[in-house]
């Protein structure tokens, strides 16, 4: 499977084409008439096009359920990977540039600006993510996703050596995403917390560089700063019963409380004492 | 033991630290001591304290006005009911009982909500700060506030405890009446539990269209402004949109720089909901989105010189096409129609497995009323068509006079902000729809005709108009002209969105006949109906994939 436009990137085109190789394989590995979906894959990529749909589903319409959830599975395993391209090329393209919407360019075009100090001063972003315990359900499959495009960026991992690769894809194109009633409420806000991770770090950056220009400004204006500045906050929406999830009674609501406190001080505490000294971040684009 | 005093303020035992700040003190002397890789914890307990999120609870309005009306009718048997009073005399009788202490233990203190409240309480008694937010959902008037007041007094709730109401207001009348809904909560002297203020982007534009919505939001901002001006006070608006463009899923960033002057003054709530989180996943993507969210609302919050106000001929754009959305979403055979066009029992299986609301408020009802936005949204998005967003700018741009279609270009031309957020929008959105797969949609799953003719057909006629529409907005020969990369991008997804298309017509299609066939062994069957869902659920988790959107 490939997709090519004229206007994508090199760099990207070729992760792209890669992973559709890599899906190709998977659809192969994944039951024993793979030959079979992978002809079928292949064929029906080339005819769709939006005036042939009737010929199209006239041609489907005798596929039993099997072929075509194998057919769906692949056709989607793809767009999953090719998400995570484009987010791990975004991402590169992010590291290379400055910019123009960016703080760099607001506090080059302000300086010494008192009403930059004061706004600095009000400055109070707040997120509110929602935070449903269904949520939680996806993420053994985006890790997987996330795990393969990371290993098929640049030039790593050889689809026709690495077994380890190649049941990867094959477990891609068998995995139900079906939801997990084994999951008490604490596992599951604690598996939203952890989703959160890789907004501390990212927290902690901005908020010391907007405290580092308040300082500046103060300074050179005379104007005082207060001890205590924290520009950049995080809220959770976890929604009600009648208006939201089902299982979001009183009691979840108390035990989410309870749950993020635990979850986050882990999360904190392991930060701080891993060898590297900061956060586990991962490096692509997926959590 | 830093670490067993930090598990004993987890677990509320032993020797926990009494607040953030004394756990920081000791971070601190560490780092006096020269203690290795403390520094990285002292910063995020300098920023967050104990506290990484804080949860703010929701409920819908109704919910205490049932109570309320449920507790009064025991109460007082022989008064009118609360339900048939109309807004003055509930404010006013909720307020004589605001006033009396006694009269609030006529809610029972086994309601379901009083002990919310009182589970809300010990958290926030516990930990101050963390607990003290409820989202009013259908906040309708000064009575919806009042009615969730008590319910917290009840509970134990006190001025001096912190707790904040946030009226949500979330349907194009309620926007226009909202500025009087917090003017009366102001008059009655209730500032001390009124917080942030919420616009919701998701159900107004489903029960009105996104642009009918959006004006209404960016108009009832303006007034907010004023009002703010006019008493002297200010609140943070609290902004509820969602990960879809009919739900105000572009970049937050941008949304931000299209705001009327003086609403946002160092202060920006949003929700990130869907797709709205994939900013957030990636440490990089992360600190860029942080930034931009950050610079945005500092240049939203400086003084500007140069202010371009939003023509008065957008409201009027607003108008037609609020009302020919309107018309068509109630029409009387509507939820006939959308009920065969959208694949609503696989939704319903998606939305259970991946969702996280039900699909919608009552379940056996497909209405608009009661149909959840995300779904809703989902829904048009398969069918590749995403009406919400543009379905009545063909017919309003028709019915505008000259003058008024200048002024909307214009306002384009010249960078109005709002302006040039919305039409960009639409005109994305306008690039995605794949009429050839409605189409089918049509022909495969509407079994009535009729149906088809009454409501897809004219869809379809809409469609070009509002792309010509928006051609003749923004001066240019074709869709997304000025974005070549999107357009191919778009293109090519579409290629493969297709082939699930198809898949999902004939599964949906198999999945509808086995329901209603006449079977000998009925547990094969149900087998075979299971199966055929499954397959459908795939499907459709693939097409949101390839058009990165799930409503």
């Amino acid at each position: 499977m490939g997709m090519t436009t004229q206007n994508l990137p090199d760099r990207l085109r070729h992760r792209v084409k890669r992973l559709g190789e890599m899906i190709g394989l998977g659809v192969k590995l994944a039951s024993p008439d793979g030959e079979r979906i992978f002809s079928l894959v292949e064929q029906f990529r080339r005819q769709a096009e939006p005036s042939g749909l009737d010929q199209l589903v006239g041609e489907m319409r005798d596929l039993d359920a099997g072929t075509r959830m194998q057919l769906s599975r692949a056709y989607g395993g793809f767009a999953d990977l090719s998400n995570a391209a484009e987010d791990s090329y975004r991402i590169e393209s992010i590291r290379s540039k400055a910019d123009p919407h960016g703080l760099g360019s607001l506090f080059e075009s302000h300086g010494n600006d008192g009403a930059l100090f004061d706004a600095l001063l009000k400055l109070k972003v707040v997120l509110v993510f929602t935070a449903h315990p269904t949520e939680s359900k996806d993420v053994g499959h985006r890790q997987l996703v996330c795990e393969l495009a990371s290993r098929l960026a640049g030039d790593g991992g050889d689809l026709d050596q690495d077994q380890n690769l190649r049941s990867m894809a094959q477990e891609l194109l068998l995995l139900e995403r079906m939801p997990d009633s084994s999951k008490n409420v604490s596992q599951e806000i604690a598996e939203v917390v952890s989703d959160f991770r890789n907004m501390i770090p990212a927290i902690l950056k901005i908020a010391a560089v907007l405290r580092q220009k308040l300082l500046s400004l103060g300074e050179s204006l005379g104007r005082t700063v207060p001890a205590q500045y924290r520009p950049i906050r995080l809220a959770l929406w976890p929604g009600v019963d009648a208006d939201g999830n089902d299982r979001v009674t009183p009691p979840f609501f108390a035990e989410t409380v309870k749950s993020l406190r635990a979850g986050y001080s882990r999360l904190i505490w392991s930060g701080s004492n891993s060898s590297s000294r900061v956060m586990p971040i991962p490096t692509t684009a997926c959590r | 033991m830093i670490r067993d005093r930090l598990q004993g303020t987890i677990n509320n035992s032993g020797d926990a630290f009494a607040s953030a700040d004394e756990f920081l003190a000791e971070l601190r002397a560490l780092v006096e001591l020269g203690q290795d890789g403390v520094e990285w914890l002292v910063a995020a307990v300098e920023q967050f304290g104990f506290h990484l999120a804080y949860p703010h609870a929701r409920q819908h309005a109704k919910v205490y006005e049932a109570s309320i009306s449920a507790a009064l009718a025991e109460a007082f048997p022989d008064s009118p009911s609360y339900s048939s009073l109309d807004e003055r005399d509930r404010v006013e009788l909720l307020m004589r009982l605001l006033g009396q202490q006694q009269a609030w233990r006529m809610l029972p203190s086994d309601n379901p909500e009083v002990e919310r409240f009182r589970i809300m309480r010990e958290c926030n008694q516990r930990s101050p700060g963390t607990a003290n937010t409820i989202i009013i959902a259908g906040n309708r008037g000064a009575s919806d506030f009042l009615a969730v007041l008590i319910h917290a007094l009840r509970a134990g709730w006190s001025a001096a405890d912190g707790l904040q109401i946030v009226p949500l207001s979330e349907t194009v009348d309620d926007l226009q009446s909202f500025v009087q809904t917090i003017d009366t909560i102001l008059d009655l002297r209730l500032e001390a539990f009124l917080g942030p203020l919420m616009v919701g982007y998701s159900d107004s534009g489903k029960l009105d269209g996104v642009i009918a919505a959006r004006v209404a939001i960016y108009r009832c901002l303006v007034d907010l402004a004023a009002m703010f001006k006019r008493r002297g006070i200010r609140r943070p608006l609290y902004h509820g949109s969602g990960g879809s463009p009919g739900r105000a899923g572009e970049e937050i960033h941008l949304r931000i720089s299209t705001e009327p002057r003086g609403v946002v003054d160092g202060c920006y709530i949003n929700t990130i909901q869907g797709e709205a989180r994939q900013p957030f996943r990636d440490a990089d993507i992360a600190v860029r989105s942080l930034e931009r969210i950050s610079a945005a609302v500092l240049r939203a919050t400086m003084p500007n010189g140069q202010v371009v106000e939003l023509d008065q001929a957008w409201d009027a754009l607003a108008h037609h096409t609020g009302t020919a959305y309107t018309q068509l979403v109630r029409s009387p055979r509507f939820t006939e129609f959308l009920r065969q066009f959208i694949p609503a029992e696989v939704l319903r299986e998606f939305g259970r497995r991946i969702s996280s609301r039900p699909m919608a408020r009552i379940r056996t009802s497909l209405s608009v009323d009661n149909l959840r936005a995300i779904p809703w949204n989902f829904g048009w998005i398969i069918t590749r068509l995403s009406v919400p967003v543009w379905y009545g700018l063909g017919t309003a741009w028709q019915v505008l006079d000259a003058e008024t279609k200048e002024a909307i270009r214009r306002s384009y031309r010249q960078g109005q902000p709002f302006a040039v957020n919305l039409v960009n929008l639409i005109e994305k959105v306008l690039g995605t729809t794949v009429p050839g797969i409605a189409k089918m949609f049509g022909q495969m799953w509407v079994e009535d005709r009729e149906l088809v003719d009454l409501f897809l057909t004219p869809i379809l006629d809409e469609l070009e108009k509002a792309k010509a529409a928006i051609l003749d907005i923004r001066g240019s020969e074709a869709i997304l002209d000025n974005n070549q990369r999107l357009r191919e991008s778009i293109q090519v997804r579409n290629r493969y969105a297709a082939v699930l298309a198809c898949l999902l017509a004939i599964t949906v299609q198999k999945w509808r006949q086995l329901e209603v066939a006449t079977v000998l062994d009925e547990k094969q069957h149900q087998k075979e109906i299971e199966t055929e869902m499954n397959v459908a659920v795939t499907i459709t988790q693939g097409i949101a994939q390839f058009v990165r959107c799930h409503g």
